[in-house]
Parts: C-alpha cells; sequence; structure tokens
C-alpha cells in the first residue's frame, strides 16, 4: 500500500479537492440537468461539450463568487444562516431551470419545423460562436448552490487574512470540477440523440420536460425546507 | 481433466456436424438464389445451439440455488479471460439472453448495464450471487473491448447470421410466406425513424443506467432503493432488459423444455402490470407479443430498432471504426443497371446498397444477409469482401438456373 499523500499547499489541495469531487459527488447531480438540456436543445457531440464546458464556467464564476462573498460577509459561513442560503440558492436554481425549461419547450416546435440542412446549419453557426446563456445560467446558479467540500474550504479560506485566499481557493475547487464524466457522458448522449434526426422533436420535448420536472423538484424540495 | 477432454470433443463433433452440414447445403441446394438463405438458416439453426452449449455439455457450474434444482446460471459454462474466471460468459454482439440457463456466451448489454452497479467491487454476491475475481471497470473493459472488436471483425453480421432472435423474426416471415402471404413494406419515412430510434434508446439507457448505478458508481444515491439490496438494485439493475422481448422468448423456451424450473421462475414473476419481476415481466411480455404480431407483417421488425444492433453498427459503421472494419458489403457501379432486386428484396428494407453509386455500401442498419447479393443478377455487382478478400460475390443467376 502507498502511504497517504500530504498536500501541504492548500491552492494545490482545493485543485485536488474539486478534481475529486468533480469526479464522483459532483457528476451524477449535474448529469440529469445537463443532458436534458443537450437533448432540450438538439445538440451535437461537439456542442454537448461545448454545453459542458459552459456549464461549468458558470459553475467556475459562481464558486469564485461565493469566495468573495464568504470573505467580505464572513457571518454566512456559520450553521445559522448557510440553511436559508442554501434554500434560496436552491429556488434560483429550480427557477432558472423551469425558465430554461420552458423556453426550450416554447422554442421546440418552432425549431422542429426547419429542414435537416437548416438544422445542421443552425449547430454549426452555434457550436463556438456564441456563449450558451442558458447552460452558462444554469452552471452559474448551480454553483451557487455550497456543496460540503467548497463549505469546508470556505470556512478554512476566511479566517485567512489575505482576501485573496478564499476567491483563489473557491476558483481553483471548481476547476478541479471540471474534470469529471459529465463531458464523456453528455458528449455521448449529444452524439447519439444526433443522430436520429426524425426524433429531433421528441427529444427537445423530453429534455424540456425533463428540466422542467427537475426545475419543479428543486423548487418545492426547497420551499418544503424553508 | 476428463470432463475438459470430454467437453473439447463434443466441441470437435459439434464443428464437425456443422461443417458437414454447411458442404451438404452447398453441393445440394441447386438454385442459387437460396443457396446462401439456406446457408445462413442452417448457422442461424446450429449456433442456438453452440449459445446455450451448457444445456448440453453442462452442468460445470455454479449451483446458486440448489435447492429448487434448474435454475438460471445452475448450468453455465464459465469462463477464463487472460486466466481469470469471467462467470457471465463471454460478450458477443447478440441477444444471448442472460437470463436463462446454459448459455456460453451473453448480450453485451446486460452486461454493460449490470457491471455499473457493483462498479468497482468484486467478491461474492452484489445483486446476482456470482463471484467476480475482477473489478467492474475491468469487466467493463472486457465487454466495450470485446465488443468493438467483434463488431470490427464481422460488424452486423452477428445479427443476420447468428443472434436467436433475429432467427426467430426470420422463421415468423417464414410462417407468413408459408400461408402464401406477401410481406409488408413500411414507408420509408417509418423505416428510418425506428433505425434512427435505436440510438435515442442506447442513450436513454445509458443515462438511465448511470442515474440509477449512480450510488455503485459515484457514491451518490439520486433514486431510492438503488442501494444494495434494494428493490431497484435487485430488479431494474439491467433497466433494459425489462422491456427486452428476448428475456421471455428464452426463459419461456427453456421452461417448456424443462431446462428451467417454472415454480422457481414463476415465483419470480410477481405483480401488476408495473412492477418487475427478475425473470419476466409484464412490459417484456407486452413487448414480445407486439414483436410477434408484428414481424408477422414486417420482416426483421425487432432488429430495425435493437439498440444491440445499433451499438454494433456504431462500432463499425461510423468514424473512426469505419475506416478498419474488416467486413464491407461493396458495390461495382459499372455493373449495377438500378434494376432495384436489392432493395425490394432486402428484409431491413434498406435503399442505400441500390441508391449509392458504387463502392462500400454498408450502413449500419444492414444485417449483412446477404439477400442482396444473393438476388443480384449481375457477374460480380455486388460482393462481401472481409478485409480485402471476397467472402461472396453476385452471379448471373439467371443463366445458371
Amino acid at each position: 500500500m502507498w502511504p497517504p499523500i500530504e498536500i501541504s499547499d492548500i491552492y494545490l489541495g482545493s485543485l485536488v479537492l474539486g478534481l475529486f469531487y468533480g469526479l464522483s459527488l459532483c457528476a451524477p447531480s449535474c448529469l440529469p440537468h445537463i443532458t436534458s438540456y443537450i437533448a432540450g436543445v438538439g445538440a451535437g457531440l461537439r456542442r454537448a461539450l461545448a454545453i459542458t464546458a459552459t456549464y461549468n464556467v458558470g459553475r467556475i464564476t459562481a464558486y469564485t463568487l461565493v469566495g468573495s462573498l464568504a470573505y467580505m460577509f464572513k457571518l454566512l459561513i456559520d450553521d445559522v444562516n448557510i440553511r436559508p442560503y442554501q434554500s434560496y440558492a436552491s429556488i434560483a436554481f429550480g427557477l432558472v431551470t423551469i425558465i430554461i425549461g420552458a423556453s426550450l419547450l416554447k422554442r421546440g416546435d418552432k425549431s422542429c419545423q426547419c429542414s435537416l440542412h437548416d438544422a445542421s446549419s443552425f449547430h454549426k453557426n452555434n457550436v463556438f460562436g456564441k456563449v450558451d446563456a442558458g447552460s452558462f445560467a444554469m452552471g452559474l446558479t448551480r454553483g451557487l448552490i455550497i456543496c460540503p467540500p467548497l463549505m469546508t474550504l470556505l470556512i478554512y479560506g476566511v479566517t485567512a487574512p489575505n482576501p485573496l485566499n478564499p476567491l483563489l481557493m473557491a476558483f481553483l475547487f471548481g476547476l478541479g470540477t471540471t474534470l469529471s464524466p459529465i463531458f464523456l457522458l453528455g458528449g455521448i448522449a449529444g452524439w447519439l440523440l444526433n443522430k436520429a434526426t426524425l426524433w429531433k422533436k421528441w427529444i427537445r420535448l423530453a429534455g424540456a420536460g425533463i428540466l422542467l420536472i427537475l426545475g419543479i423538484s428543486a423548487m418545492l424540495s426547497s420551499l418544503v425546507i424553508l | 481433466m476428463l470432463e475438459t477432454i470430454s467437453t473439447i470433443l463434443k466441441i470437435i463433433i459439434a464443428a464437425g456436424l456443422i461443417s458437414m452440414g454447411i458442404l451438404a447445403i452447398l453441393i445440394w441446394v441447386r438454385d442459387r438464389t437460396k443457396r446462401v438463405t439456406c446457408l445462413r438458416i442452417f448457422i442461424q439453426a446450429a449456433s442456438i445451439p453452440l449459445i446455450f452449449l451448457g444445456l448440453i455439455v453442462g452442468p460445470f457450474g455454479l449451483p446458486q440455488y440448489p435447492q429448487v434444482g434448474n435454475a438460471p446460471r445452475d448450468i453455465v459454462i464459465g469462463t477464463e479471460i487472460f486466466g481469470r474466471p469471467f462467470p457471465d460468459g463471454l460478450s458477443v454482439p447478440v441477444l444471448a439472453c442472460w437470463y436463462p440457463s446454459g448459455r456460453t456466451v451473453t448480450c453485451p448489454i446486460w452486461q454493460m448495464q449490470a457491471y455499473l452497479y457493483p462498479f468497482w467491487e468484486t467478491g461474492v454476491g452484489f445483486g446476482w450471487g456470482i463471484i467476480y475475481t475482477t473489478t467492474g471497470l475491468e469487466r467493463l473493459a472486457i465487454v466495450f473491448g470485446l465488443v468493438i472488436l467483434m463488431a470490427l471483425l464481422l460488424g452486423r453480421a452477428f445479427c443476420g447470421w447468428i443472434c436467436p432472435f433475429g432467427f426467430y423474426m426470420d422463421l415468423l416471415s417464414y410462417i407468413r410466406r408459408a400461408f402464401g402471404r406477401p410481406y409488408r413494406k413500411m414507408s420509408d419515412k417509418v423505416n428510418v425513424a425506428l433505425k434512427q430510434l435505436r440510438y435515442v434508446i442506447i442513450a436513454a439507457f445509458m443515462i438511465i443506467s448511470v442515474i440509477l448505478g449512480s450510488k455503485a458508481i459515484f457514491g451518490v444515491q439520486l433514486v431510492s432503493g438503488t442501494e444494495k439490496g434494494g428493490y431497484l438494485y435487485s430488479y431494474a439493475s439491467a433497466p433494459y432488459c425489462q422491456v427486452c422481448p428476448m428475456r421471455p422468448l428464452c426463459v419461456l423456451c427453456e421452461v417448456a423444455i424443462g431446462a428451467m424450473n417454472s415454480t422457481f421462475v414463476f415465483s419470480h414473476t410477481k405483480g401488476l402490470f408495473y412492477e418487475a419481476g427478475y425473470y419476466i415481466t409484464s412490459i417484456n411480455m407486452a413487448v414480445l407479443v407486439f414483436v410477434t404480431i408484428s414481424a408477422l407483417a414486417y420482416r426483421r421488425l425487432w432488429c430495425r430498432i435493437c439498440p444491440l444492433g445499433g451499438l454494433t453498427g456504431l462500432f463499425s459503421r461510423f468514424p473512426p471504426f469505419k475506416k478498419i472494419s474488416l467486413l464491407r458489403l461493396e458495390k461495382d457501379k459499372e455493373k449495377c443497371t438500378k434494376c432495384g432486386i436489392c432493395k425490394r428484396v432486402c428484409p431491413p428494407q434498406i435503399k442505400e446498397v441500390y441508391e449509392k453509386e458504387g463502392g462500400d455500401v454498408t450502413t449500419s442498419a444492414c444485417i449483412l444477409c446477404l439477400r442482396c447479393i444473393e438476388m443480384c443478377p449481375y457477374d460480380d455487382c455486388l460482393k462481401l469482401t472481409l478485409a480485402g478478400k471476397i467472402m461472396f460475390k453476385s452471379r448471373n443467376w439467371l443463366e445458371s438456373n
């Protein structure tokens, strides 16, 4: 057996913690949302990867934001304040998911009237052409919900004299989580679903419908806690 | 030792009999429009005893429930890969269901789903009462490796020539023909939609399997009941198998011949329409009945939507696998007169062989049954090549007949 690895550098530790979290706990909680969104927009392999990347950028932004806010409002990181914060963040995430689901549901009928050629050119123009606002918003609001390892990092980080400390730690943690199996699963799902061109309308409707359900369930569960 | 020698001898005898049968067919079937079909039927029929060889040469195996007699996995030929036991049987891309007794090979779709559950674990149990000495990752690597290898070697020829469910589909077509009824043709749009549905099915079940197996894979339980010993862990660990029509067909056939204990099987098949049974579910049965009735009208209906066929197609007909796949159907555009016979006789109603100009005309939906080569009346117009070597080619059967 190898001896346990000790990581003395806190920044490297944050990155590694994010990496492990991204490879394990983080992936299944994000997978239903990401794959539903990929199905909902009718993305192929490249666009699915771009969506997953944008989602992750949204999460990193949120983590960094949470890190800087944690330093400014140190009161946030205690048991009394964190519960309502988590519930409100969860409600925001649910709300964004519902809005995205509803807009995809509305757009689904219109965009599926186009021919196959139009659909493929639509995707080509959108692969790297502009930022996918939906997946970014979803990642951003998802990242606002503070997960247990990030919470531990922030509790440690806010005690440091340097205000950049929690911010950098949260950023590196987020960066670590980007290496996640959802890249692989989202990419494969997009690649496979994109082959079923005649089912595109139904796939989009199903993806949008699932997003709506996920959003409503996230909101309801948070409201119950509140 | 003696048992091993005896098994080897039995396998050699079986292989010898099959070879003699193939030779007999090639010598005696004079109608050139039926030679390949007769050969194919013979190989399909011969594959069934080979797939369920454990019923003939066993038992060697893993008596899981000795108190109830012959139950699944009581009779199974254990496989070794690189010196390590692989007790579920080799992964071959045919619907050789995992649930009945005596199988030598297993449907890779079951393996892919089930091995996600005890992802990292080895040892006894984990839902199926089997001792694994390999980890989940190793098992998944073996399954994917074998499927990719076989798809590259023979592509969807497994569907056309070996798959027991494909044979069942063919038998239903022959029954219809025996009553002098012509086949029904699907509209092109519906046919293409069905073929594309395979990829949706694969994607959906991949996501469902990962979500249901999230406790084992990621350590986070997303759905209650998927924990070890939970209801979903035991019954829906292989979600696709809950709807697959092959499972009830295999199990019912084995119950009928006495290879499985009917009391045991039916005691595990309980509940209302929505409730899953272990061997046969109501959904399984409904799909089997629907597919059986529909296949009486349309040839190879299930093969058009089969996700296993889709997976084999993905690993043989899409980049980067397409470039290195060995088995190809090729067309000589100089010799093709666009008579359209190939399009009319194709069981899964593929148009590409007719429509494409020439060269490699194999598609992911083609089951390589070679009916087009058999019926093409132009010498060397269509040919099947394995690593560039011609295996079959079209002949002018109009003159020779």
